[in-house]
């Protein structure tokens, strides 16, 4: 955790009115919208606690989810091995053609 | 399976690039350097040849923890190079790319690509004393915290805070202390002040799987000019619902807009099945300071900027069982498939912004011929009826024409010939006796119509129906006369 940065949260935002849920914007939060499978639009966001009460108080309904906490530890590569394995798949593609 | 390149490995790739194909790619080091310093680059491809090309600027790493896109875009930049170097096609999936598409595309076009503009945000987001989730740059603000959201940052209504735009420097979506604060963005000022011929641009973010376009402040509508961004008696309106406002965009742009995004989409669930939504950007929320709706208002701003049709996609999707953390940062072999549908995406996206009449008449035609025939598109065909319709039809399918071109070498020589000697009717309209076309051109136009449409998918037989009957009537006419 950064020091600036309070513990957030993993939220799903929804509305009764699709016009209200555009209107979560202006709260200057950390939204991404998407569709489920239902192809019902929903925000998304990544909020801290107080967010889910000021949403809350503007009567939004808010899904908390899962904290920021990373789940998983992502490795890196180096670019001589990550070079290595896009050529060696460019040319296996080459032989296969 | 290794993980995520850093920004200092994607540097290594644009230098090994740059050293490993010099005669098809120039290493272009930005002005400016990031808040913390680092050097950040471009990689221009194109062969050689040619000075008057359409440019296409591909941008990534802009939100610094969504870590797929400069990999893609780095990738990206790798794949033309050897495919155009070995002449071979390039596979992703259920979608394959002939080396004759790769040619065209690095043959035809300047391809700017900036994989990675934010790199002191990804090293944050990659370090272990980081936070993986940031999204901005790492500015220093007033008040002491960090950063800028580098997407709200460009000068695009910048100070009206539209939507999910923010002026409190603690917030994610903080837009800066004034348009253009930050230098990464300013770099990406630099390019498209640099390169004008840059007509093409892709900020490349994640996720929610979509192709975005202008605009992004309020609802489209292409009846009232006067409810444009420049017209202040709308200022502190726009993005409200109920105000009436709608952003203006000529009903010809908001459909290239969208027939583009068509393309890339079919062209992405080509690869794995993936479908992409194309929408206007609006309909995701509303914004100001965005990247797509800047590059693309330049050219109603009078400074003689070109229109550059400037898009967002969205990479990636939720995870299974809504995971989130999944939709910015997938495990690396998940995110490659993404990386695989997005390339393929982009490809079809350059081969749109390739000019049919440059690549068909550039070997016979000057550059200065090449410049005044794009002037007299851009000035005297969009105004008007006929010249409008002509126009949009290459606009629409002229990646099209070109692969059925490119694909019969014998027709390719007859749509040479007749650019040839409709580009000599165009380059003398000024002259007191402006030469006239001639039955024999309009027969061996339709000629070329007609083997074209034999092969063509039913949306350009439909747009070569109504050129067909236009030809009926320009014989014995100039060029400005036959675009009336």
């Amino acid at each position: 955790m950064p020091d600036e940065t309070p513990r957030r949260f993993f939220v799903t935002i929804t509305a009764d009115d699709p016009a209200k849920l555009r209107e979560v914007g202006r709260f200057g939060l950390d939204l991404f919208s998407h569709r489920t499978e239902e192809s019902k639009t929903e925000i998304a966001g990544l909020v801290t606690l107080e967010d889910v009460g000021t949403l809350v108080e503007s009567g939004y309904r808010v899904l908390v989810h899962e904290t920021d906490r990373p789940r998983r530890t992502h490795e890196y590569v180096t670019f001589d091995e990550w070079r290595g394995e896009r050529l060696a798949e460019l040319e296996r593609q080459q032989k296969r053609s | 399976m290794p993980g995520y390149l850093t920004s200092s490995a994607i540097e290594s790739c644009l230098v090994w690039l740059n050293n490993s194909y010099p005669a098809l790619t120039q290493l272009i080091v930005l002005p400016e350097n990031s808040v913390e310093h680092s050097v950040i680059r471009a990689l221009r491809i194109r062969s050689a040849g040619g000075g008057d090309r359409n440019g296409v600027l591909l941008v990534g790493g802009t939100h610094a923890r969504e870590l797929i896109n400069p990999d893609l875009l780095a990738g990206l930049a790798l794949k033309l190079c050897w495919a155009y170097t070995n002449g071979a096609g390039l596979t992703f999936g259920g979608k394959s790319w002939s080396a004759t598409d790769v040619k065209l595309a690095v043959d035809g076009l300047d391809i700017f690509i900036a994989p990675n503009i934010n790199p002191d945000g990804r090293d944050w987001v990659q370090s272990p004393t980081g936070y993986q989730w940031w999204r901005k740059n790492r500015s220093h603000n007033p008040g002491g915290s960090r950063g800028t959201d580098l997407n709200r940052n460009y000068d695009f209504l910048w100070q009206w805070i539209i939507g999910q735009t923010s002026a409190t420097p603690t917030d994610d979506t903080y837009h800066g202390t004034a348009p253009f604060s930050e230098p990464e963005t300013r770099n990406v000022r630099w390019l498209l002040d640099t390169y004008p011929n840059i007509a093409c641009f892709v900020d490349v973010h994640s996720y929610s799987e979509l192709v975005l376009f202008p605009w992004g402040d309020d609802d489209n509508q292409s009846s009232d000019a006067t409810q444009n961004f420049q017209n202040p008696a709308w200022d502190g309106l726009r993005g409200t619902p109920g105000t009436g406002y709608g952003e203006y965009i000529p009903a010809a742009d908001a459909t290239n807009f969208a027939n583009r995004g068509v393309k890339v989409r079919d062209a992405i669930a080509a690869v794995r099945g993936r479908t992409y939504v194309v929408e206007q950007s609006f309909d995701l929320y509303g914004t100001s300071g965005g990247s797509s709706d800047y590059t693309y208002s330049r050219y109603y701003r009078g400074t003689g900027a070109r229109k550059v049709w400037g898009y967002v996609i969205e990479t990636n999707h939720l995870g299974p069982g809504n995971d989130w953390q999944y939709g910015f940062q997938p495990p690396y072999a998940d995110a490659l498939a993404v990386m695989d549908e997005i390339q393929s995406g982009l490809i079809q996206f350059m081969l749109t912004c390739v000019c049919v009449v440059r690549e068909v008449g550039v070997a016979q035609l000057s550059a200065e011929a090449l410049d005044e025939l794009r002037r007299f598109r851009d000035v005297e065909m969009v105004r008007r009826r006929r010249g409008k319709r002509w126009a949009a039809l290459l606009e629409a399918h002229g990646d099209e024409v070109l692969s059925l071109l490119a694909a019969n070498k014998r027709l390719w020589g007859e749509a040479e010939a007749v650019v040839a000697e409709a580009a000599d009717i165009v380059l003398r309209r000024e002259e007191r006796d402006a030469p006239k076309i001639e039955k024999a051109l309009v027969a061996r136009i339709d000629r070329v119509v007609t083997q074209l449409d034999k092969r063509a998918s039913p949306e350009l037989r439909k747009a070569l129906v109504a050129l067909r009957r236009d030809l009926r009537s320009v014989a014995g006419k100039t060029a400005r006369e036959a675009i009336r």
